[in-house]
């Protein structure tokens, strides 16, 4: 598997032909066929510093080794701002504008719904637009000299800051969450079974701690649950009633 | 009749909306909260499915695209959700079957793209032979997704939708899986809750 590399030569086509052509635009189509593997959005910063590097004449051996270098860097930085911590901002962005807007009795439910989802969804996209641009525009103008762009935001700083902003939308979700539920539940079950089921809510919440503690996946938490909610009904149907 | 065409419907939609996962786009329109709230507009059941795709964002958030790896495929858990929600009227049993219907669809995944990798070959030759067309071979891996996206979910779909109904006459199945769904919300959520402390703690 060589991931990305079909999009990446795909990508900079247009500027190879416009550079190369011949024999050289083959041998330029060659070498960019490779295996590529970088954060989506951030590939714009690696195709914009090829293609200055391409129109250059640089070395192609220096050209690759750039190009798998840089592609590495900023997958780091990609996969740790995007999917490890705004992917889960416009997530939990999403709940909260739901919580308020379903409350709210002057918009309708689907309406509601629609504009908790389109809000941070456009925030989200608009954010992802702009770096694509503008790793075009750095890449091109850095081709492969200094840091190629690397520097064009404290990534590090959006890193914590991106990290705390999640950590209290998802506190300010969890504390009014559990009360609801707590509540709804405790109205209509006996006793027994609301303790049972709290009971069983904790067990289940214990075993996703002790998997991830030993570095599994979430599914092996999942199918302990489904395990010990067959142990549960069952208690609950010839025990609790 | 109506359920078959209700299922089209459903496969089709959820076709296009895959497409915007990876390779058109990723701007999280086909997050599983978004698509199962556009799936559910078609079946008539918007607010179910938006919060079963919330669920299921939820849990799937567990699972980072990093590397090679290949996390659930959203859509089509809430594609699957969608359609034996519509049929059956079980939140808690077509839950399950929607989460589980994601991980089936991911080993699709990982067998189209070892397929795909193979395409390689094909496309060194005929830069050799002075071709250039990267063009095509994207469209016909965009076309390649939507219809394995289209006729899976079809397939499935009609598969699932008999053991549902069995789960919903039977008491003691749907008590399980009832029971079994009230530890879902607290398990995904506590999982994404310690993940983010344990963010923070990094970086401090």
């Amino acid at each position: 598997m060589k991931y990305q590399n079909l999009g990446f030569v795909y990508a900079i086509e247009p500027a190879l032909k416009r550079v190369f052509s011949g024999e050289k635009l083959k041998e330029a189509f060659l070498r960019h066929i490779e295996i590529f593997n970088t954060q989506p959005y951030m590939a714009s910063f690696v195709i914009g510093n090829v293609i200055g590097m391409e129109e250059k004449n640089v070395e192609p051996q220096k050209i690759v080794e750039i190009k798998q270098s840089l592609a590495c860097a900023y997958a780091a930085i990609g996969d740790r701002i995007f999917w490890a911590r705004l992917r889960i901002s416009v997530y939990l962005l999403t709940l909260i504008l739901c919580f308020f807007a379903l409350l709210s009795e002057k918009i309708e439910n689907n309406y509601a719904i629609f504009l908790s989802l389109i809000i941070p969804t456009i925030l989200y996209a608009t954010f992802s637009i702009y770096i694509r641009f503008v790793g075009i525009k750095k890449g091109y103008s850095c081709a492969g000299s200094g840091v190629c762009g690397l520097d064009f935001i404290d990534w590090n700083k959006i890193v914590r800051i991106s990290s705390r902003i999640n950590y209290l939308l998802m506190l300010s979700i969890l504390v009014p969450a559990a009360f609801y539920f707590l509540r709804y539940r405790s109205r209509f079950l006996s006793d027994k079974i609301f303790a049972g089921e709290i009971a069983f809510v904790a067990f289940c919440v214990a075993i996703q701690r002790y998997f991830k503690e030993k570095k599994k996946p979430l599914t092996y938490s999942l199918a302990s649950c489904l395990v010990a909610a067959m142990f549960f009904a069952i208690l609950k149907e010839f025990f609790l009633r | 009749m109506m359920e078959i065409k209700e299922l089209v419907k459903i496969s089709l939609v959820s076709g296009l909306l895959n497409l915007e996962t990876i390779q058109f786009g990723q701007f999280l329109i086909s997050r599983p909260s978004f698509s199962a709230f556009i799936l559910g507009l078609i079946t008539g059941h918007p607010l179910e499915c938006f919060l079963a795709g919330v669920l299921i964002e939820a849990i799937y958030l567990d699972f980072t695209p990093i590397g090679g790896v290949v996390p659930p495929n959203g859509v089509f858990a809430c594609a699957m959700f969608a359609y034996l929600f519509n049929s059956s009227k079980s939140f808690s049993i077509c839950f399950f079957m929607a989460i589980i219907s994601g991980f089936l669809y991911a080993e699709i995944d990982k067998r189209l793209r070892w397929k795909r990798g193979k395409w390689n070959e094909n496309y060194t030759k005929e830069i050799d032979s002075g071709n250039f067309t990267s063009g095509i071979w994207i469209a016909k891996s965009l076309a390649i997704e939507f219809m394995s996206v289209f006729v899976f979910s079809i397939v499935l779909g009609l598969i699932l939708i008999k053991p549902s109904i069995f789960f919903l006459t039977n008491s003691f199945l749907k008590q399980w899986a009832d029971t079994a769904f009230l530890a879902m919300p607290f398990v995904a959520v506590s999982s994404l809750y310690f993940r983010l402390g344990g963010q923070v703690r990094k970086n401090d």
